[in-house]
């Protein structure tokens, strides 16, 4: 079943807030049309379709070298595209200081001046984007760094250096916030604090766009999933409607010569191609798996074939990736 | 660009930047002033060898003769300037610290501009320490060697030292620049300070003892006769003239790289 096909019918729990793609004349947070990048002769983007709505934790995920940088960069106003257009906040992508008042960004590893203290990188930064300095202590305090702002940054550990990178991408309050791998180097510890303080900072006024490679940690933190390969959008919509697709029924009759038959009963019940895999039947059903559930078990039973097993196959970000990225989990 | 040296000078204005910049240029007027004293001859029948580094004690007595071992001094700092300028530039794309202060400050040609003229403050002030320095330097050398300082405490005298201070400004700030320039075009502190430094001694003094026109316009040559009023060389105003437009020329090249190139560092 091509995963695109279900959404729209999630049978997971719905999002707290309602999210689809950005329609009309509301460009979201972020409207990338058609954009491509080539860095001498290698293609980095080609013609990547990116839109977030506002207001989502948005993961952008993709294989090593699918141009997610890239794209965070042309973000920025980093790189420039070779050609597409797009808009950031409603402000075009090619006019970034249009935009970027709006943005807190960490790009990459972060990245301050080892000989300054934490407070005086901030000071910095806001100084730069002239941001209130009274911000500084809120977002060290945010980030819970107050008890080390005046160290060197060099004395710093990894997780502190992430966390005060997120501490700078806060400084201007932002209405966008742009994330390259912020778990990145971190233990596990530091990892779940990291993706405590990201899940904190989730609210209806602030979209956050996060690049990351680890799908475990998109699919418990992100509500929107824009995943690309090859420099081209392969996937974008919600995470529940993502997993929905997923998802589906696994049953294992008694006898194995059933399992044709119990696969032809699943395809006229449900208009969907079932597969059969290590002698059980998986039906996709991104719909109600438990009305399902009975049906198949009553339709079985009417036909003789007894069900030893019958349980949920719930979706799992991984495993739709590799179907959509890699074609399969073979 | 106000709020780009705001944002570059607090992070020159520590203490230990200024420890160091002070104790630095503090260092060269105390040698140029040093140098300046010790080496001056009693008359004039007795300079000898590099006579344009030489002075004499009567000159030394002059309104100007306080600022000697200062102008003296700037020869020297002029390169450390340049490869100051070439570290602290390229470092930033060394510790990747251009992404978040683009991110922050998009408008990159007055970033640049911010920075440098940061940059060029803290030099300021370097100078105005090697000038104390070296006129403190100079009095105890006066005292030694029975040079009167009368003239030195004057109209003339405050005249001269001002000139004196504008000139070795004028020195560094073209070093900057061209540092500057250097390390934008070849992102690399290293790749930069050795382009700064070879061009400097080696290939300057090749070329300038190769052909016979090339000290009329090869710049580090003009700057070091500036610093010790070698007007036979060249005019000041041929100097400054030149020089400018060597700075001016490379550093306006540097930005509109820096403001077309991409940032992936």
């Amino acid at each position: 079943m091509g995963t695109r096909e279900a959404l729209g019918t999630a049978s997971q729990p719905a999002p707290e807030r309602a999210i689809g793609p950005p329609s009309g004349g509301d460009t979201g947070a972020i409207l990338l049309r058609g954009v491509s990048k080539r860095f001498r002769s290698r293609r980095a983007l080609d013609g990547l379709d990116v839109a977030v709505p506002r207001g989502v934790v948005a993961g952008f995920v993709g294989p090593n070298g699918a141009g997610k940088t890239t794209t965070l960069r042309i973000l920025l106003g980093l790189v420039r595209p070779g050609a597409g257009s797009g808009c950031v906040l409603g402000c075009p992508l090619d006019v970034p200081s249009g935009y970027l008042p709006r943005v807190g960004a960490m790009i990459d590893a972060p990245a301050f001046y080892p000989g300054l203290s934490g407070f005086d990188n901030l000071r910095v930064l806001a100084a730069a984007g002239r941001h209130d300095p009274a911000r500084i202590p809120v977002v060290l305090d945010r980030v819970e760094l107050t008890h080390r702002a005046h160290d060197l940054y060099r004395s710093f550990s990894m997780g502190m250096k992430q966390r005060l990178g997120i501490a700078a991408a806060l400084l201007s309050d932002p209405e966008l916030l742009v994330l390259d791998e912020p778990t990145n180097g971190l233990d596990p510890g530091a990892m779940h604090d990291m993706r405590a303080l990201l899940r904190g900072l989730a609210r209806a006024d602030l979209t956050v766009f996060l690049s990351s490679h680890l799908l475990g940690e998109v699919e418990e933190i992100c509500d929107w999933i824009t995943m690309i390969d090859h420099g081209r959008q392969v996937y974008e919509g919600s995470t529940a409607a993502l997993l929905a697709s997923g998802s589906g029924l696994v049953l294992r009759p008694a006898d194995t010569r059933d399992l044709q038959a119990l696969a032809d009963l699943a395809r006229t019940m449900t208009g969907r191609v079932p597969s059969i895999d290590d002698g059980t039947v998986v039906v996709p059903a991104p719909d109600d798996l438990d009305a399902l559930a009975a049906r198949m078990n009553r339709a079985a039973f009417a036909r003789g074939i007894t069900l030893v097993e019958m349980h949920r196959l719930e979706g799992r970000l991984e495993r739709t990736y590799l179907e959509l990225v890699q074609g399969g989990l073979a | 660009m106000i709020a780009a040296f705001r944002a570059e000078w607090i992070r020159l204005s520590r203490p230990k930047m200024f420890a160091t910049i002070g104790l630095l240029f503090g260092a060269f007027g105390m040698l140029g002033a040093a140098l300046t004293f010790s080496t001056a001859a009693r008359s004039a029948s007795q300079l000898v060898g590099h006579e344009k580094f030489e002075t004499t004690l009567a000159s030394l007595g002059h309104p100007a003769g306080a600022s000697h071992g200062f102008i003296v001094s700037t020869s020297l700092i002029g390169l450390v300037v340049a490869v100051l300028a070439a570290a602290t530039i390229g470092g930033d794309y060394g510790l990747g610290t251009w992404r978040p202060l683009l991110v922050r400050h998009p408008r990159r040609a007055t970033l640049l501009a911010g920075k440098t003229s940061a940059f060029t403050a803290l030099i300021a002030a370097g100078l105005a320490t090697t000038w104390l320095v070296a006129l403190g330097v100079s009095f105890a050398g006066a005292h030694l060697r029975g040079v009167p300082t009368t003239a030195w405490i004057s109209l003339a005298g405050a005249r001269a030292a001002g000139n004196a201070y504008l000139k070795a400004l004028f020195i560094c700030i073209a070093w900057q620049l061209i540092g500057t320039a250097l390390a934008v075009l070849t992102r690399s502190v290293t790749i930069a300070v050795v382009a700064v430094v070879v061009w400097a001694v080696p290939v300057e003094r090749i070329v300038g003892s190769s052909i016979s026109t090339a000290p009329h316009w090869l710049p580090g040559l003009l700057l070091e006769a500036l610093s010790v009023s070698d007007t036979k060389t060249a005019s000041t105003g041929h100097v400054l003239t030149v020089v400018s437009l060597v700075a001016v020329v490379l550093f306006v090249v540097a930005l509109v790289d820096f403001v077309r190139r991409d940032v992936t560092a």
